[in-house]
């Protein structure tokens, strides 16, 4: 499942969480050590913040069973906070290749306040043939930020890349922005650096790269 | 039968007039230069303030057996806020105190429940809300991204300016908000306050994370609202 930060206008940026995608499906390891380094350039419309400091990502994610996995993800270098998220998480492949997930985690920033929010994802992956994979998701907030989001996307393979192109709406904070992603692997090893680019328009504009590499 | 603790929670001069009253009709003394009626204001209420109002506090009164200690803050540290709970739960014999702070939200609820309210605050929306209200969209942005810049700033004089700023800020959209909530009853209204009233307390943390905060406020914030 997809990353998506309690900012929505963020939420077409976070190319760093292609790693923990990647990390949810490697389910032969345990425990998976991932991390990014990002950076965004956000031109808002509504937003106000221009966001355009780098940000660093770290995600331990441990397998508990085939369906199940907990994961911390940390991330520090932008809103001048630190952001911890803890957070359970459910993936289950139907026979037809039809996926299913969820998520409940709680967001927390150790540095800045006593905010805890809370977020409940659900989704849907269904392949439509010749290599195109569509999304559905929603996303829930609570305490003190509370909004909804909702996308849908359609993915596919373009040789090693994956593309991404999609949709999503919060209507609360009255974002409705199309976004686009390209994640590609460098090298053939077992733990590429994954390099992502992405980009939205439609809530303000925006691009963002990253690297990501898992190390365990 | 008097309480020994109070609180007004609204504008701070007109809570101060509210207090030297209390003062004046309930305990019997006079405004001018009265040793045994002490007002301190204050920007930020820190921990240091605490100590020292505590350490005041201990002291007998000058002209008779009662004196009361009025401290009107725009901000409260939690800390300092922890620090008061002792005094304001039993202050020593013949001490009044008298809290002023712009909204009871700020206060702890341990704090708060050691004190009865000393009147209720008029609504009053700050400065800093009228301006921000009386802006076009993309010069709110530019507003806020200049108070958020100030809050970062290297002289901590300039920097805890610009919180109590930020501070006053949401309190004001907060008040307006409501305003005009009570005319209409529109959810957007309601979800708003929500919002706000959660992320005010929060407003008084040391490192409270004012980007997360004006960000979602700021996108939320009700279209027609303006002045």
């Amino acid at each position: 499942m997809k990353k998506v930060l309690l900012f929505s206008s963020l939420a077409p940026l976070l190319v760093p969480l292609a790693a923990r995608a990647e990390g949810e499906t490697d389910r032969p390891a345990t425990v998976v050590v991932e991390g990014s380094v990002a950076t965004n350039y956000i031109f808002p419309k509504q937003a106000i913040v221009v966001s355009r400091n780098p940000v660093v990502n770290a995600t331990v994610t441990w397998n508990q069973s085939t369906d199940f996995s907990g994961y911390v993800w940390g991330q520090i270098g932008d809103y001048d906070a630190v952001e911890v998220d803890v957070g359970e998480s459910f993936s289950h492949t139907l026979a037809n290749g039809v996926n299913v997930h969820s998520e409940a985690a709680i967001y927390l920033y150790p540095n800045g306040s006593s905010i805890p929010v809370g977020t409940v994802a659900v989704g849907v992956s269904v392949p439509l043939g010749h290599g195109f994979i569509a999304s559905a998701d929603a996303q829930v907030y609570r305490g003190g930020f509370d909004s909804e989001f909702y996308s849908v996307d359609v993915s596919h393979a373009v040789g090693v890349a994956t593309v991404t192109i999609g949709h999503a709406w919060n209507p609360r904070q009255r974002l409705e922005p199309t976004y686009a992603m390209v994640s590609v692997p460098l090298g053939h090893s077992e733990r590429p650096v994954t390099i992502g680019f992405s980009g939205f328009i439609g809530a303000g504009h925006g691009f963002g790269v990253s690297a990501s590499r898992r190390f365990w | 039968m008097s309480h020994h603790a109070y609180f007004y929670a609204g504008e701070r001069e007109a809570g101060i007039a509210k207090a030297t009253d209390y003062a004046h009709d309930v305990m019997g003394l006079s405004s001018g230069n009265n040793p045994d009626l002490i007002i301190f204001r204050y920007g930020l209420f820190s921990v240091d303030d605490a100590r020292r109002v505590i350490r005041l506090a201990d002291q007998r009164a000058v002209g008779g057996d009662a004196k009361v200690l009025v401290l009107a803050a725009e901000r409260l540290f939690h800390e300092a806020q922890n620090a008061l709970l002792k005094l304001f739960e039993e202050p020593p014999p013949g001490t009044t105190l008298i809290l002023i702070v712009p909204s009871a939200g700020i206060l702890l609820k341990t704090l708060r429940s050691r004190m009865l309210p000393l009147a209720h605050g008029t609504m009053h929306i700050s400065s800093e809300a009228e301006q921000y209200l009386s802006l076009k969209a993309s010069e709110r942005e530019k507003y806020i991204s200049k108070l958020l810049d100030r809050t970062k700033s290297d002289k901590d004089e300039e920097k805890q300016t610009a919180r109590g700023e930020a501070l006053r800020l949401v309190e004001g959209l907060t008040t307006a908000v409501y305003e005009q909530w009570s005319k209409t009853g529109a959810i957007e209204y309601q979800e708003f306050l929500r919002d706000a009233t959660r992320l005010i307390p929060v407003l008084h943390e040391r490192s409270a994370p004012l980007k997360l905060i004006f960000e979602h406020l700021s996108l939320i914030i009700p279209k027609d609202l303006v002045r």
